[in-house]
C-alpha cells in the first residue's frame, strides 16, 4: 500500500535523479522522463524482480548499454535508507559534516560497484552527497 | 528512398507476404494432418484394442501440445505487454520518437495501423521490438533504446525502420502464433515422435516382425517433417529480418542501418549463432555500400 512517506520520497527522489541527470547524465534524461516513475516506484518498493518487456523481431537481444541512473537510483536510496536508521539508532545526534563526507564515500563505492565510470561516480557522489544526507534527514526530522 | 533498394525492398517484402501466407497454411495443415495421421496409423493396424489405444495416445498429446502452445502464446504477449513488464507511453514523453514513427510509418506503411508505444522499464538492451495484439500494434523500446536515441540518432532510426519493416511486410501478425507452435514442436511433437516411433519399433522387433529400410524411413518420417517445419520457420524469419534491414535501409539510409547492426554485433572473436545472424545482415548491408549494384547484392545474400 502507498503510504505518504513512500509517495514524499517518490517526489524527492524524482526531483534528485533529474538534477542528477541534468548535470552529469544528459543522456539519459529522456529515460527519466518517460519511466522515472515507474524505476522510483520500484526503487522505493524495493522491487528487484526479473523484467524483460521483449515483443517479436527484437533488433538484437543481447547488446544492451549501461543505463547508469538506474544504479544511481538504486545506490541513492540505499544511502538514504541506511542513514535513516543509522539517525534512529543514535537518535539524530551525528555531525553533518562528517556524514558527508562518509557518506560521499560510500555512496561512490557503491555507484562504482553498479558499473559506472570512477570519475562519473566521483562527481555524482561529490556534487549530490549533501542532498542525498538533506533527504534523509527532513524525513527523519519530519 | 534509394530507388533501386526501394525497389529491392518492395520485391523482398512481396516475398514475405508470400512466405507468411504459406507459413499459414502450414500451420494449418500441420494442425489438420496430426489427428488424421494419427486416424491413419491407427487403422493399419491388425489389432483394434491396439489402433484404440494409439488414437487416445495420440489425442492426448495433441490435447497437450494445445495447452503448452496456449501457454507459450500467453507467455510471449506476458513478456511482451504485462504492466510488470512495459508500461505505454504517452506521446508527450517520447515527442522525438512518436514524430520519428510517424514520419516513416507515412514513408513505410501502405495501410494504417494502429501503433502504440510502450517503453520496457528494466530491460538494458538497444533492440527494439514489435509485436501485434487486437489490431494493434506495439512497438516496444527498451531503456538501451532510448539511450542510443541520444547518442547515435542514426543508428536509432534504423532500428525503428527495421522494425515498421516488419510490420509493412505483415510479419508481426503472424509470428506470435508461428512462434508458439515452434516451440510446441520442439518442446513437444518431436520427443513424442521419436518416442512412439521407437516404442513402435520395439513392439515390431518383439513380435519378430521383419523391419526393412521403409518402414524405418516410414518411423522415421513423423518426427523429421516436423524437425523440417521447425527449421523452416527459422529460414523464413531469417529472410524476413534481411528484408527488414533492407527496409531500414531504404528508408533511412545504408550508413545509418550498417551504424545499427554494428550496435548489436559481438566484438569478440567468439561468436553465438546470434552473433552470427548480426555479422552476416550487417555484410549484407554493407555490400550495397561497396559500389556493388542492389541485385548483385541480393544474389551474392
Amino acid at each position: 500500500m502507498m503510504t505518504s512517506d513512500s509517495t514524499s520520497d517518490e517526489v524527492r527522489l524524482h526531483v534528485l535523479l533529474s538534477d542528477i541527470c541534468d548535470r552529469h547524465l544528459p543522456t539519459e534524461k529522456p529515460i527519466l522522463h518517460a519511466v522515472g516513475g515507474d524505476l522510483i516506484r520500484r526503487v522505493v518498493a524495493n522491487d528487484r524482480s526479473e523484467r524483460l518487456g521483449r515483443g517479436e523481431f527484437e533488433f538484437g537481444a543481447s547488446a544492451s548499454v549501461a543505463i547508469d541512473i538506474v544504479g544511481v537510483a538504486w545506490t541513492a536510496y540505499e544511502i538514504i535508507k541506511e542513514i535513516r536508521s543509522h539517525m534512529r539508532a543514535q537518535h539524530g545526534k551525528s555531525s553533518m559534516l562528517s556524514d558527508v563526507k562518509e557518506i560521499a564515500e560510500q555512496w561512490r563505492a557503491k555507484l562504482e560497484r553498479q558499473g559506472l565510470p570512477p570519475e562519473k561516480a566521483t562527481l555524482i557522489a561529490d556534487d549530490f552527497a549533501l542532498d542525498i544526507v538533506t533527504m534523509a534527514r527532513e524525513d527523519a526530522d519530519a | 528512398m534509394p530507388k533501386s533498394l526501394s525497389l529491392l525492398w518492395n520485391r523482398e517484402r512481396r516475398r514475405a507476404h508470400r512466405a507468411n501466407w504459406v507459413m499459414r497454411v502450414r500451420v494449418v495443415v500441420a494442425f489438420a494432418l496430426a489427428p488424421v495421421a494419427s486416424l491413419l496409423g491407427a487403422m493399419i493396424s491388425d489389432s483394434m484394442g491396439i489402433a484404440l489405444m494409439a488414437i487416445m495416445i495420440n489425442l492426448t498429446v495433441l490435447v497437450m501440445a494445445a495447452l503448452y502452445m496456449r501457454r507459450t502464446y500467453r507467455g510471449i504477449l506476458d513478456r511482451a505487454l504485462a504492466p510488470r513488464n512495459s508500461v505505454i507511453i504517452s506521446s508527450e514523453a517520447v515527442p522525438a520518437i512518436t514524430a520519428l514513427i510517424a514520419r516513416l510509418s507515412s514513408l513505410m506503411l501502405r495501410e494504417h495501423e494502429t501503433i502504440q508505444i510502450r517503453v520496457a522499464t528494466a530491460d538494458h538492451s538497444v533492440g527494439a521490438s514489435v509485436i501485434s495484439w487486437r489490431h494493434i500494434t506495439h512497438i516496444i523500446l527498451p531503456l538501451g533504446y532510448l539511450k542510443v536515441f541520444e547518442l547515435d540518432r542514426g543508428a536509432a532510426e534504423a532500428i525503428l525502420a527495421h522494425e515498421l519493416s516488419h510490420i509493412a511486410q505483415g510479419d508481426s501478425r503472424l509470428w506470435l502464433v508461428v512462434e508458439a507452435y515452434v516451440r510446441t514442436i520442439h518442446k513437444i511433437l518431436i520427443p513424442v515422435a521419436w518416442i512412439t516411433a521407437g516404442v513402435a519399433l520395439i513392439i515390431a522387433v518383439v513380435n519378430g516382425a521383419q523391419i526393412g529400410l521403409g518402414d524405418l524411413l516410414r518411423l522415421a518420417s513423423g518426427p523429421i517433417l516436423l524437425w523440417a517445419f521447425g527449421y523452416s520457420a527459422r529460414v523464413i524469419r531469417r529472410r524476413s529480418e534481411f528484408a527488414a534491414d533492407l527496409g531500414a535501409a531504404a528508408s533511412v539510409g545504408i550508413e545509418a542501418t550498417c551504424s545499427a547492426l554494428r550496435l548489436i554485433c559481438p566484438s569478440s572473436e567468439n561468436l553465438s549463432d546470434e552473433g552470427y545472424v548480426a555479422l552476416k545482415r550487417l555484410k549484407r548491408i554493407e555490400s550495397f555500400h561497396t559500389g556493388k549494384t542492389a541485385s548483385s547484392a541480393a544474389l551474392a545474400a
